[in-house]
């Protein structure tokens, strides 16, 4: 049975952002290797896009310990699930080698939303959309066929132009 | 003669240079560019279609609470009879981005699937365990159907005829039991993205079948008497209370413009704005339009 959530109030929002870890303490994992000094505390890092998931009701009160699947590109199966915390959110690294629309789903006692989040490709860029710009990540050429005709056309045409001059004769 | 070919080329190029300035800033903005005029999020492309066709199944779910029953947010034992739901102008959608209803933004993508037949279907119909009823299937293009469309109209024929949503149950509570039959008669239409429930539904492959689901939450009407009155659900519901108080000689029999005139203006506020939530894609929201009885 599904308990559905208020259109109105207390509708679930889920919110993802997409931040870079740095300088996330982790002991001895990855990046630099620790030094090794007697009685000395041991700290490393590693550097990782992220994405973050903050899932609230429309009254703000988080969505806590609700169930996150998160879906890889075109796949219906999890590639991850998990629970989000007592403050509504959830972190996952997206494999980086499946560039595309990953989706997450998070419910929770009949209540539930799904949101959408492109990944360029090879993108770390993405790591650091937010949810207000994140349809502008991926995939958007820098000028359009017809700028780059206009370019390529102005380009040829000074070329002609300064040869011609180049070659003139002096009357 | 080389130098007039010069001149000519060099007067020929400020003509040119001033046509290709401005075909240049003509489409200098670009989709992101401040100010641009970037495409809508909900103006979706038909996502790339793999090749042949399968079995796309339109389903109707009043959940549980209707073909069970359930205990109301002011403790009224609720049963259906039958819930009538009229539906038409159906629309399955293949969307890249993926529509997102709560962007509040209209689903502008073209369906690839349209079922125009106004038909009327009883959500309640079935035993306890009754699955959700099969509206129609339809052969349709492989793909992910993760957005529908429909409209619910005023019916013109049948049991349920001038209602949209037609409420057939009993109401008790000790030893107070009432009959309802409650009219919803404002014609409505929705648009939703995908199916969000236990598990995922609109991944059609080549004669491959699935099934989408049109869902409607009729606690939101009447609250969870499960839930802890704060909950939020029963903060926004109704409940049965308001409608028992109207009732005579153990019935309540109306459509919205009775219960206008007889709930407290309050109450009917509460009713009028809970209509439009209650349909969803299993857990999932969608946008909710008023339509006239001429739009529908």
């Amino acid at each position: 049975m599904h308990r559905p959530l208020p259109l109105l109030p207390g509708r679930a929002a889920v919110w993802a952002q997409l931040g870079v870890i740095s300088g996330a303490l982790c002991l001895g994992v990855g990046g630099r290797p620790p030094a090794a000094i007697a009685h000395g505390v041991v700290m490393d890092y590693q550097i990782k896009p992220q994405v973050e998931i903050r899932a609230t009701y429309d009254s703000g009160e988080p969505f806590a310990q609700a169930q996150v699947s998160i879906y890889p590109p075109n796949s219906d199966t999890p590639s991850q699930t998990g629970q989000t915390t007592n403050q509504g959110q959830f972190t996952f690294t997206p494999d980086p080698a499946q560039p595309g629309t990953w989706q997450v789903k998070v419910r929770a006692g009949g209540h539930g939303d799904m949101v959408s989040i492109p990944l360029a490709a090879n993108s770390p860029a993405a790591a650091t959309a937010t949810p207000q710009n994140l349809a502008s990540v991926g995939g958007h050429s820098a000028y359009t066929p017809l700028q780059k005709g206009v370019m390529v056309g102005a380009i040829a045409w000074g070329c002609v132009g300064t040869a011609l001059f180049c070659l003139r004769r002096k009357d | 003669m080389q130098n007039s070919l010069c001149r000519r080329y060099f007067s020929m190029g400020r003509w040119l240079g001033l046509a290709l300035l401005v075909l240049g800033a003509g489409c200098a903005s670009r989709p992101g560019d401040p100010g641009a005029a970037s495409p809508s999020p909900t103006a979706s492309q038909a996502a790339t279609n793999p090749s042949g066709t399968g079995t796309l199944e339109i389903r109707a779910n009043g959940e549980d609470f209707v073909r069970q029953g359930f205990l109301s947010q002011d403790g009224w034992k609720i049963t259906f009879d039958h819930v009538y739901v009229t539906l038409a102008a159906i629309g399955a959608y293949q969307t890249n981005p993926p529509y997102d209803a709560t962007a509040k933004e209209p689903l502008t993508a073209a369906p690839q699937v349209t079922l125009a037949e106004v038909q009327t279907v009883d959500l309640a119909a079935g035993d306890a365990k009754a699955e959700p009823v099969l509206v129609a299937t339809v052969a349709a293009p492989a793909g992910r159907y993760n957005a529908v469309s429909w409209q619910m109209p005023r019916a013109t024929t049948g049991k349920a005829a001038d209602s949209v949503i037609l409420l057939v149950g009993q109401a008790t509570k000790g030893d107070r039991a009432i009959a309802f039959t409650l009219n919803l008669d404002q014609p409505m239409a929705y648009q939703c993205g995908e199916f969000v429930g236990e598990t995922r539904k609109g991944n059609l492959t080549a004669q491959g079948t699935a099934d989408l689901e049109l869902t409607f939450h009729f606690d939101h009407l009447f609250g969870d008497g499960t839930l802890p009155p704060k909950d939020e659900l029963n903060q926004q519901a109704l409940g049965f209370g308001p409608l028992a108080a109207i009732a005579q000689n153990g019935k309540v029999a109306a459509n919205l413009a009775q219960l206008k005139q007889t709930l407290s203006s309050e109450d009917f506020e509460k009713f009028s704005r809970i209509l439009p939530s209650l349909g969803h894609v299993g857990e999932g929201h969608c946008q909710a339009t008023m339509l006239t009885a001429n739009e529908s």
